[in-house]
C-alpha cells in the first residue's frame, strides 16, 4: 500500500532523472585546437569581447617557455591579487626553465581541460582559463572570489547557548562552517550542476559511514531531475524536491545555522548547500526535525525540557484556542464555570457580529500585524507594534466592536505561535488554526475533534524521503528516544533508526 | 474536475459556516436559569390534571458588565413563574415572554414546595424531567416549607452576590457545618430506587417562627432568631421515603444522621453541650470526624442486630464556666464521659424516632446489610427497609477523643477578675 | 505494540456505550462479572485459532479456512462473517453518534453528524493498515490518561458497598449472561484476518493476550465505576451510563462540567475503532470476491455502512432488536467456527504428514 506508492513514485522520478542527464552525452565535444589565435577569437566570440567589459584577457609570453600564452578570467569573479602574484608573475618572471606549466604556476588548483563547453562552464564561475600556445588542452585555474557577506549571528534561529554563526551565500564558506565541526575524512560533499542557464552548484554533504545509501540517492535523483532553467538558491530547490508540494506540513527543513546541520550530518542526515543561500537543507526531516531547536541540547537537561514543554504547549495553545473558545462557547457552554460564563455573556452583550465572526476578524487582523511587521522597514519597525495594539485592543473593545475576551485568546495564540522556531511549521500551525477554526464553527468539539483526527491521519501517512513523517513515534524506530521530549546526552545512545544508518550507536567505536 | 469538486464542497460549507449550524448558538442567545422551583398549582386539582407551576430564576449577566450599577428593581425581573403539565414543557412556554433559549446547563438548584413533595406525584415529574439532557445529576433539591416561588422571590442574598453563586456557595457551606443534608439528585435516585433508606433534602423557609430560644440546631428552618440578612434560611431536612415526604428533622438531628452515615463528609461542626461540672453554662466545641464508623449487622431469627461504633474528634472551643479542663486529668476525664454520654443519648433518641415514625433509617446502612447476601433476590426478599429495620436491636457506642483545647488552654481565674 | 492498542480500544470502547446497559440489565451489579466470564469462555477458542494459524504462517485466516475446509465452505463462512460484521458495524456506529446527539448536540441531524464521522474513518481506513496502526498506537496513551483521571474522579464520588450483594441475580444468571455476552469479544477474532502483518507469533500471541487481559481490566474498572456511582438500580433507567459519569465528576468546586473534555478523548477513540472495522470490512470483502486492490472497495462499504445504519427508526429498536438477534448468531458462530477449523486442520496434517 504505502510500499507500492512510494515505489511508483520513485520510479517515475529516476525515469525522470535518466532523462536530463542523458542529454549532455548527446553533444559533440568541442576540443581545444593547439591553435591560439583560433582558440581566442572563438572566446572572444562567446563572450561578446569587447563589449562585454566583464570579461578579460591578459595575452604574455611565458618566460622561459617562448611560448605565448593567454589567460581568460571574468573580473567581478575572480580574485585579482591572486591571478596576479600566482598565475602571471611566476609565469612572466620565471628564472628557471619551464617544461610544465602546471609546476610554474603557484596558485593551489590547476587541472587540464580538454573540452571547450567544460572550461567554459568553470570560467563561468570564476577560474581563469589558461591556454598555452601548441597545447591542445586549457589549464582551469581555480582563484574565483565572490563578494558577499561575512559571517554574522543568525537571524532565526537564534540560541541562549549555541554557538552564533550562520551560513552565508558562499557555498565553500558554508561548507567550512560546518566541516570544522566534523573534522573526519567520512565528510563527503557531492557536487551536482543543476539549471540549464544559470547552472547554480549544489553540494550535498553527508558522512559516508552513517548515511542511508537510499536516502542519499533519493535526494541526488530528485535534485537532477529538476529540468528548469535557473533554480537560484535553496529556497527554490526546496520546493522543487520536497515531497508533496502542495501540502501544508513542509517535509524539508531548512536551517541557517552550521551546528545543526553538523549534529544532522552525525545523526546520518544529508544536507544540502547551495551558493546564494545562507540557508542549508535538511532530508529526510520528521516532524520532530521542525519541532526540536538547537538550544534544546545546549541547555541542560531540566531547562532544555523545560524548554520543549513550554513549546508543546505553546503549539496547542496557538491550535486550539480559538477553536476552543468558539466550541465551548456556541455549542458547549455547560463547561465554563457560571462566572466565566457570565463575564462572557455581559461583555458580549453589546457586540453586534457572532462570535465566529469576531474572532475571524481579530485573527485576520492579527496576521496582517504580523506580516506587517515582517516587512515594515526598521526605522518605523516599533510604531506598528504601538498602532496595533491601540487599534485593535483599546479602540474594539471601547467602541464595543469585540469583547474583550476575544482579544486575549487571539493576544494569546498570536503570542504562542511565535515559540515555534522553524519558519515553515510556524506557517504550518498559523493556517492550521484557522482551519480547526472553521470546524469549531460547524460543529463544535465533534469538529475540532473531526479535523484533529484528519490531520493526525494525513500526518502518519506522510513520507519525507520514505522516512514516515512521525517517525520515530509512530512506527517504533530504535532511537535516542528524542521526539517530544530529550534524555540526558549520555543516555542519548542511539542514532535515529529511520534514516537507516550504519552505525547505530552514538557511543564512540571501540576498537 | 477534482478541482471543480474541490471547489464546490468549499463553498457549500462557507454557506454553513455562515448561516450558523444547527446546534449553534452564541452565549448571549441564551438565557440561564439559575434555580428551578416546583409548586402545586394553585387553583387546579391535581388529581385532575397533571400540572404544576413552574418558577424560574434567571441570571442576569447584565449585573457583571464593568460599570453597570445593579439597582435593586432589576432583580424582581429574573424570577419567571408559570403554570405548565411538567418541567421540560415549562421550558417552551416560557418563552412566550422570555425571549431567548432557556437553558438549564447552570442549573444548581431544584426547590420544591412542601406541598408537592408530600404528592407522589413529584416522583413521577422528577424521574422523567430527569430525561431532559440538560438536567444533572449533582444538582441539588431544596424542600422549603412555603410555596417554592417566594422563597426565590424573597431570596435576597447579602452584599449582592449574583443568586447562582449564592446557592453555590450556600450548599457548599450548608453541607460543610452539617446542619443540611447533602441532597443531589443522583442520591435521591439511589436511594429511593435502592428502597432500602430514607433520602433528606435540604429544607429551608422564609417565614420567621418566633418560637423561642433553643440550643443553635434544634431549629428547623424558619425558626431562627435573627435580624437582618437574607430572610430566608436553611436548616434541618426533610426525609422521603420511596419519593414522597414523610417529615422533617431538625438541625441537629440531621446532623446526628450526617454523622452517623459514612457516605456523608462534614467539616465544620459546631456544637454546644452542657458543661458537667457546672450546669449553667455551655461549653462549645468543634467536632471532626476523622475516621468511619463501623456497622455491624448480625443476622439473627429475629429482628437483626446492629451495633454501630460512633468515633469522633473533639476541639474544646470554650468553656465560660471557667472550670480548668485542660490540666486537670481528673476533669478531662469526667466531661469525656459525660459528653460520650449525651452524644449516645441524642444518636440513640433519633434512631428511635426514626424506627417509630418513619420506620426506615437515614443513615444508609443498608450498604453494610448488603454483604451479607450473595443475591440481589435475596437481599430484597428480605427487605431491610420495611420488615427489619423497625424492630432491630441498636446499640451505639461511642469513641470521643478530645483533641484539643484551642489557644488559649486556661481560662482566667475569674474570681480574681471580678473583685 | 500496535495491536495492543487496536485490540484495546476497539474492545475497550464497548464498555462506553449502550451494550453496558444490557449487560445490567441481565447481571444488576454482577455486571462486571459478567464480562469476565465471558473473557474465561471464549480462551477456549482463542487458543484453538492461534495454534491453527501458527501452522500456517503468513495467511489469513480466511485464507487458512480455505486450506483447511476448502473452497465453498470457506466462502459460506467468509460470508457470514462479512454480513455480521457489516451489521454489527452500523448498528454501532449509528448507536455512538446518537449517544453523541442525544447528549451533546440535540438539534444536529443524525444524518450529517454520521456521514462526516463515517468519511473520516473512510479517509482514515483508505490510507492503510500502517497508518491505521500508527494513529492507534499514536492515541492509545492519551486515551488511557484521560481515561485513568476519570477513574480517579469518580472514585472521590464512588460508594464501594454499592458493590454488594455480590452474585447480582445469581450464580446461573450470571452464567447465562457470560454465554450470551460472548461477542463483546468478538474483535480479536476478525483480527485474526490481520494476522501476516504483525510482525511474528510471538508478538502476536502476546499482544493478543496481553491486550485482552488489559481490556478486561479496563472494561471491568470502568462497570464497576458506574455500579458505585449510580447503584444498580438506577442503572437500568440510564441510556448512556458514560455520558452520565462524565457529567457528574467534578474538579474542585468551580469547574463542574468538564464532560467536554472527556467526551473528546472519546470521540478520538470511537473513530479510530470505526476505521478499523471499515477497513477489516473491505478486506474481508475483497477476499470474498476476489479483489485484489480492496482499498478501492472502501468507498462503497462505507455507504453501504452509513445507509444500513440510517434504516433503523430509533436507537432503541436498534439496540434492543438488531444487536440482541446478531449477538447470538455471532455467539455461535464464535463458539463453533474455531474448533472446526482446528479439527480440519489437524485432519489435513494427518492426511498429508
Amino acid at each position: 500500500m504505502n510500499n507500492s506508492f512510494f515505489k511508483k513514485r520513485k520510479a517515475f522520478v529516476s525515469e525522470m532523472s535518466q532523462e536530463s542527464t542523458g542529454n549532455t552525452s548527446d553533444q559533440s565535444l568541442k576540443l581545444f585546437s593547439g591553435d591560439l589565435v583560433q582558440d581566442v577569437n572563438h572566446f572572444k566570440q562567446l563572450y561578446s569581447f569587447p563589449s562585454n567589459v566583464d570579461f578579460m584577457l591578459r595575452e604574455f609570453t611565458i618566460n622561459k617557455m617562448e611560448r605565448r600564452a593567454v589567460l581568460f578570467y571574468i573580473p567581478s569573479l575572480t580574485d585579482a591579487k591572486l591571478i596576479d602574484d600566482a598565475i602571471i608573475k611566476p609565469l612572466i618572471m620565471n628564472d628557471r626553465e619551464i617544461t610544465d606549466v602546471t609546476s610554474a604556476i603557484g596558485a593551489s588548483a590547476i587541472r587540464a581541460e580538454a573540452e571547450i563547453d567544460k572550461a567554459v562552464h568553470e570560467l563561468n564561475t570564476g577560474d581563469s582559463l589558461l591556454l598555452v600556445e601548441g597545447q591542445r588542452h586549457a589549464y582551469i585555474i581555480k582563484t574565483a572570489l565572490a563578494a558577499g557577506r561575512s559571517v554574522e549571528k543568525p537571524q532565526n534561529e537564534t540560541t541562549l547557548f549555541g554557538p552564533k554563526e550562520s551560513f552565508i551565500e558562499k557555498a565553500d564558506v558554508n561548507i567550512s562552517l560546518i566541516r570544522k565541526k566534523i573534522r573526519s575524512e567520512d565528510f563527503t560533499v557531492e557536487k551536482m550542476t543543476i539549471g540549464g542557464r544559470s547552472n547554480n552548484e549544489v553540494f550535498i554533504i553527508y558522512n559516508k559511514e552513517l548515511a542511508s545509501e537510499r536516502v542519499l540517492n533519493e535526494v541526488k535523483s530528485r535534485i537532477g531531475a529538476i529540468s528548469k532553467d535557473a533554480v537560484q538558491n535553496i529556497s527554490l530547490l526546496v520546493q522543487h524536491i520536497e515531497d508533496r508540494k502542495r501540502s501544508l506540513v513542509p517535509t524539508v527543513l531548512q536551517t541557517e545555522r552550521p551546528d545543526r546541520a553538523a549534529s544532522f550530518i552525525e545523526d546520518g542526515y544529508v544536507i544540502v548547500v547551495m551558493n546564494n543561500s545562507p540557508f542549508a537543507l535538511v532530508a529526510p526531516s520528521t516532524f520532530w526535525s521542525f519541532y526540536h531547536s538547537g538550544d534544546d541540547h545546549y541547555l541542560r537537561f531540566i531547562n532544555g525540557n523545560f524548554t520543549r514543554l513550554l513549546r508543546i504547549l505553546a503549539m496547542f495553545i496557538t491550535l486550539f484556542t480559538p477553536s476552543a473558545y468558539i466550541a465551548i462557547t456556541n455549542y458547549h457552554m455547560e463547561m465554563l464555570p457560571t462566572d466565566l460564563l457570565l463575564a462572557i455573556a455581559g461583555a458580549r452583550e453589546m457586540v453586534p457580529f457572532p462570535a465566529i465572526l469576531e474572532l475571524l476578524l481579530l485573527e485576520l487582523s492579527f496576521e496582517l500585524i504580523r506580516e506587517a511587521g515582517v516587512r515594515v522597514p526598521v526605522p518605523i519597525g516599533p510604531t506598528i507594534g504601538i498602532v496595533g495594539a491601540l487599534i485593535l485592543g483599546q479602540a474594539g473593545v471601547e467602541a464595543n466592536v469585540v469583547s474583550p475576551i476575544v482579544v486575549i485568546v487571539v493576544a494569546l495564540s498570536g503570542l504562542s505561535s511565535y515559540a515555534i522556531g522553524d519558519v515553515n511549521l510556524n506557517y504550518t500551525i498559523r493556517i492550521t488554526r484557522f482551519a480547526f477554526l472553521i470546524a469549531a464553527g460547524l460543529m463544535g468539539i465533534f469538529g475540532m475533534v473531526l479535523c484533529f483526527m484528519a490531520g493526525l491521519i494525513y500526518l502518519t501517512s506522510l513520507k519525507s524521503f520514505g522516512v514516515p513523517y512521525l517517525a520515530p513515534l509512530s512506527p517504533k524506530y530504535k532511537s535516542s528516544g528524542d521526539t517530544v521530549f530529550r534524555k540526558l546526552l549520555t543516555n542519548e545512545r542511539l542514532r535515529p533508526g529511520f534514516t537507516k544508518t550504519k552505525d547505530l550507536t552514538k557511543d564512540t567505536v571501540s576498537e | 474536475m477534482k478541482r471543480k469538486a474541490g471547489s464546490f464542497l468549499f463553498l457549500i460549507s462557507l454557506i454553513l459556516l455562515l448561516t450558523g449550524c444547527w446546534d449553534k448558538k452564541e452565549v448571549e442567545e441564551r438565557s440561564y436559569v439559575v434555580a428551578i422551583g416546583l409548586d402545586l398549582p394553585s387553583g387546579l386539582d391535581i388529581e385532575k390534571e397533571q400540572a404544576i407551576d413552574v418558577t424560574f430564576q434567571f441570571s442576569n449577566p447584565k449585573l457583571n458588565v464593568k460599570g453597570v450599577s445593579p439597582s435593586g428593581g432589576e432583580e424582581m425581573k429574573d424570577v419567571v413563574s408559570l403554570t405548565a403539565p411538567d418541567l421540560v414543557s415549562a421550558r417552551n412556554m416560557a418563552n412566550s415572554f422570555v425571549t431567548r433559549e432557556i437553558s438549564f446547563t447552570h442549573n444548581k438548584v431544584l426547590i420544591v414546595s412542601e406541598e408537592l413533595a408530600k404528592t407522589e406525584i413529584f416522583y413521577r415529574l422528577l424521574t422523567t424531567a430527569f430525561k431532559d439532557r440538560e438536567i444533572r445529576r449533582e444538582t441539588s433539591i431544596i424542600v422549603t416549607e412555603g410555596m417554592a416561588s417566594k422563597f426565590i422571590e424573597k431570596n435576597k442574598p447579602e452584599m449582592m452576590i449574583r443568586p447562582h453563586r449564592y446557592y453555590q456557595f450556600l450548599i457548599d457551606r450548608a453541607t460543610e457545618t452539617g446542619l443540611v443534608p447533602e441532597s443531589t439528585i443522583n442520591r435521591f435516585f439511589a436511594i429511593t430506587d435502592g428502597d432500602a433508606d430514607l433520602f433528606l433534602a435540604m429544607y429551608g423557609s422564609y417565614n420567621k417562627q418566633k418560637d423561642g430560644f433553643q440550643d443553635e440546631d434544634q431549629y428547623i428552618a424558619g425558626q431562627v432568631p435573627k435580624k437582618g440578612g437574607n430572610p430566608v434560611q436553611l436548616i434541618g431536612s426533610a426525609v422521603f421515603k420511596e419519593g414522597k415526604m414523610i417529615g422533617k428533622l431538625s438541625g441537629e438531628e440531621t446532623r446526628i444522621t450526617r454523622l452517623l452515615d459514612n457516605t456523608s463528609n462534614i467539616r465544620d461542626l459546631f456544637s454546644s453541650f452542657q458543661d458537667p461540672l457546672d450546669k449553667e453554662y455551655k461549653i462549645a466545641v468543634r467536632i471532626k470526624k476523622t475516621r468511619k464508623n463501623k456497622v455491624e449487622v448480625k443476622l439473627r431469627n429475629g429482628p437483626p442486630e446492629i451495633n454501630v461504633t460512633y468515633p469522633l474528634d473533639m476541639k474544646i472551643l470554650s468553656v465560660p464556666s471557667m472550670v480548668n479542663y485542660a490540666e486537670d486529668i481528673e476533669n478531662q476525664k469526667k466531661l469525656k464521659l459525660a459528653l460520650e454520654e449525651k452524644l449516645k443519648e441524642n444518636a440513640e433518641k433519633l434512631i428511635k424516632k426514626t424506627q417509630k415514625e418513619f420506620k426506615t433509617e437515614p443513615f444508609y446502612w443498608s450498604l453494610y446489610v448488603r454483604p451479607l447476601f450473595s443475591t440481589v433476590k435475596e437481599y430484597e426478599t428480605w427487605d431491610w427497609n420495611n420488615k427489619r429495620y423497625p424492630y432491630a436491636d441498636i446499640h451505639v457506642t461511642m469513641d470521643l477523643e478530645i483533641t484539643g483545647f484551642g489557644k488559649q488552654f486556661r481560662e482566667s481565674d475569674i474570681e480574681k477578675v471580678i473583685d | 505494540m500496535e495491536f495492543f492498542s487496536i485490540i484495546a480500544i476497539t474492545v475497550g470502547l464497548k464498555s462506553t456505550d449502550m451494550s453496558t446497559v444490557l449487560l445490567f440489565k441481565s447481571g444488576l451489579n454482577a455486571a462486571w462479572m459478567i464480562a469476565i466470564g465471558s473473557f474465561i469462555l471464549i480462551i477456549p477458542s482463542l487458543l484453538l485459532v492461534n495454534s491453527v494459524l501458527k501452522k500456517y504462517q503468513c495467511k489469513t485466516i480466511l485464507e487458512v479456512t480455505q486450506l483447511t475446509l476448502g473452497k465453498p465452505i470457506a466462502f459460506v463462512v467468509a460470508f457470514i462473517m462479512l454480513c455480521l460484521i457489516l451489521i454489527n458495524t452500523a448498528t454501532d456506529s449509528r448507536s455512538y453518534i446518537t449517544q453523541l446527539i442525544t447528549i451533546n448536540f440535540p438539534n444536529t441531524p443524525l444524518f450529517i453528524l454520521y456521514l462526516c464521522f463515517l468519511a473520516l474513518c473512510m479517509w482514515g481506513a483508505k490510507k492503510g493498515w500502517e497508518t491505521v496502526g500508527t494513529i492507534a498506537w499514536t492515541t492509545f496513551p492519551y486515551l488511557i490518561i484521560a481515561l485513568s483521571f476519570l477513574f480517579f474522579l469518580l472514585f472521590k464520588e464512588a460508594v464501594f458497598n454499592r458493590i454488594f450483594p455480590l452474585f447480582g441475580t445469581g450464580l446461573w444468571e450470571i452464567a447465562k449472561g457470560s454465554f450470551n455476552f460472548i461477542p463483546l469479544f468478538s474483535e480479536p477474532f476478525t483480527l485474526a484476518v490481520m494476522y501476516p502483518f504483525v510482525k511474528g507469533h510471538q508478538t502476536y500471541t502476546r499482544g493478543l493476550y496481553s491486550s485482552l487481559i488489559f481490556t478486561v481490566f479496563l472494561m471491568v474498572l470502568l462497570y464497576l465505576s458506574y455500579l458505585w456511582i449510580f447503584d444498580y438500580r438506577s442503572i437500568g433507567k440510564i441510556t448512556f451510563p458514560y455520558n452520565e459519569a462524565i457529567r457528574f465528576v467534578t474538579i474542585g468546586r468551580s469547574i463542574t462540567n468538564i464532560e467536554t473534555f472527556f467526551i473528546t478523548i472519546w470521540l478520538v477513540g470511537v473513530f479510530v475503532k470505526f476505521t478499523v472495522y471499515i477497513y477489516l470490512i473491505s478486506r474481508i470483502f475483497g477476499f470474498l470476491f476476489r479483489i485484489e486492490e480492496f482499498e478501492h472497495t472502501i468507498i462503497p462499504i462505507t455507504l453501504l455502512v452509513f445507509v444500513i445504519g440510517l434504516i433503523p427508526e430509533n436507537n432503541e429498536t436498534n439496540i434492543f432488536l438488531v444487536r440482541t438477534t446478531t449477538t447470538a448468531y455471532v455467539k455461535y458462530f464464535i463458539l463453533c467456527f474455531p474448533p472446526l477449523l482446528w479439527a480440519a486442520a489437524k485432519v489435513k496434517e494427518a492426511r498429508a504428514g
